[in-house]
């Protein structure tokens, strides 16, 4: 993956001068925070063995919640809390739904993601909201810190990398992979698989949440529509980063690999083609290359 | 004696278990010793498994009571009954093979050093306790899945056997498995009885059974039909009742 990553990046830093260079490496860096954030708590569901595809409805929730309370007055870092525990919060809501009531997960963040953005359209009725509260308090995301680099680049890191840690170093991680692997298996041996995946849902929702202040950071005004899509696209970068679909394996730090790989063919096709169309038939061509893939690495390793 | 040596280490009363409109146990008594093999007989679908998942906390009793030395135990988790000393190796073993041996030796009772995984000690015991059984496995980061199927047994039973085991019930364990390593299977299952632990061994295999057994129970649709010492059985008496559902006499 990494070696593929480099060579790509070599490719089109050869190709296109534009390409080449700090502003548009770190333009891309930044362009990654907020989907990477989101493609952590994704795959860290995906190894637990859930999905989450209403996470793009819970960051505009977040950001709702989040805007709407600071125009309300509210102090923005409380404002900020509550947005990040609203998307928490729906997020265990999708879990306890799949759960208690079995459903398959795909179903009710089916559900989840039409009924938060639903709720957003309705009360804003279609139209967009601007960020009015003091623009000072959203510098520890929104700062640029060199170049095009602004400090979401920095949350990304400090999240991708507490994850991995926990994923790999902690009995907690240790049972994520083990309820997403064999969850029968884990459940017998006393792994309290409830409890892992509820956590998993919450941490994906809050994670889409944050995703959703550090957007409103950056832009300062949302619309409805934001965050559409990244649903699919986190699970694309999660899976060309080598998560499993059916769960059990898988890597934040791959999932980080693959978003940046996605944004920067993404990027890299804009200064080629002075097009952005080409990039979704791109991205979704390299998904399924992916999957063979992994596909070929776990059939040798079984 | 005192009270509590006198008292078997597991001790079950007209248990009962109702799946839906199926009762898949139906008021079962049994009583399991320290030190000795019971081996647990029944067709497909007789209630073994259900029987099994009871003592080990997986399912909770719909009526009737357990006691372990004399205690009356209700298990809220598989966590409850493993803190208590009570191990399965089931017959899909409870591994999870996309993890390493390593990390399936310590599920759910991992060790830690400061709050972190003490991934070398995880490593140097499970490769311990695996050679213990006279089975030695080149690297225990590799995946289970990537092993045999005696190797993975070999693996589940190590792991119950390092956990201060009292009670070890095996389901199937030489089901799937070549002559040479049934024999391992087998002696592990007599050295469980020298180191006193009292072992519920669940099988289809007659032979097997009267190879290593001290005692039988013989379950039929969820009720038990024959309970003899290893003198007043044989393999016609045993078939008849697997297959009859009566005490075959």
């Amino acid at each position: 993956m990494l070696a593929v990553f480099v060579l790509t990046a070599l490719i089109l830093a050869t190709q296109s001068a534009q390409f080449r260079g700090l502003e548009n490496a770190t333009a891309i860096l930044t362009r990654s925070a907020e989907i990477g954030m989101i493609a952590c708590g994704v795959s860290l569901l995906m190894i637990a063995g859930e999905f989450d595809i209403s996470v793009g409805s819970l960051m505009v929730l977040a950001i709702y919640v989040f805007t709407g309370l600071t125009n309300l007055n509210m102090s923005p870092i409380t404002a900020m809390s509550l947005a990040i525990l609203a998307g928490a919060l729906a997020g265990l809501l999708n879990g306890l739904v799949t759960l208690l009531l079995n459903i398959p997960s795909f179903i009710t963040t089916l559900g989840a993601m039409l009924f938060w953005r639903g709720i957003v359209i309705y009360v804003l009725a279609g139209s967009f909201m601007s960020y009015q509260g003091d623009p000072q308090c959203l510098a520890p995301f929104g700062s640029l810190l060199f170049s095009h680099c602004r400090a979401s680049v920095v949350w990304l890191v400090v999240v991708a990398s507490v994850l991995q840690l926990v994923l790999v170093r902690t009995s907690f991680g240790n049972w994520v992979f083990a309820a997403g692997g064999n969850v029968q298996a884990a459940r017998n041996i006393g792994v309290p698989v409830h409890r892992v995946k509820l956590t998993c849902f919450a941490l994906c929702g809050a994670l889409a949440a944050l995703a959703g202040v550090s957007y409103v950071a950056r832009y300062k005004t949302m619309q409805v529509s934001v965050g559409q899509g990244f649903e699919l696209e986190a699970i694309a970068a999660a899976v060309i980063g080598g998560t499993v679909l059916s769960g059990g394996r898988g890597s934040i730090l791959g999932t980080v690999l693959g978003v940046l790989f996605v944004s920067m063919i993404r990027n890299g096709l804009i200064h080629l083609l002075d097009s952005s169309y080409l990039h979704y038939p791109v991205t979704g061509v390299l998904l399924i290359i992916a999957v063979i893939i992994n596909r070929r690495i776990s059939s040798l390793t079984n | 004696m005192s009270a509590r040596e006198t008292s078997p280490l597991l001790s079950l009363r007209n248990l009962r278990k109702r799946f839906g409109a199926v009762e898949a146990v139906s008021g079962v008594d049994l009583t399991v010793e320290s030190g000795q093999v019971t081996a647990l007989l029944g067709d497909n679908g007789a209630g073994k498994s259900t029987l099994v998942k009871i003592v080990a906390g997986v399912f909770r009793p719909n009526a009737g009571r357990m006691e372990l030395s004399g205690q009356i135990v209700n298990w809220r988790s598989p966590r409850d009954s493993r803190a208590a000393g009570i191990e399965v190796v089931y017959q899909d073993l409870g591994l999870v093979s996309s993890m390493s041996i390593a990390r399936n030796f310590f599920l759910g009772k991992e060790l830690t050093l400061y709050g972190f995984l003490d991934v070398a000690r995880m490593r140097t015991i499970s490769r311990q306790g695996i050679a213990e059984l006279g089975i030695s496995l080149p690297d225990t980061d590799r995946a289970v899945g990537q092993l045999s199927g005696g190797q993975q047994k070999a693996v589940a039973i190590a792991r119950s056997l390092h956990f201060g085991v009292r009670l070890m019930i095996l389901d199937e364990p030489t089901a799937a498995l070549s002559v040479g390593e049934t024999r391992t299977v087998l002696n592990v299952i007599r050295e469980l009885r020298e180191r006193g632990i009292a072992v519920i061994f669940i099988t289809h295999n007659m032979h097997h059974a009267l190879d290593v057994a001290d005692r039988f129970v013989v379950i039929s649709a969820g009720k038990k039909v024959l309970d003899a010492d290893r003198d007043d059985v044989d393999h016609a008496i045993l078939e008849r009742a697997v297959v009859h559902g009566t005490d075959g006499t």
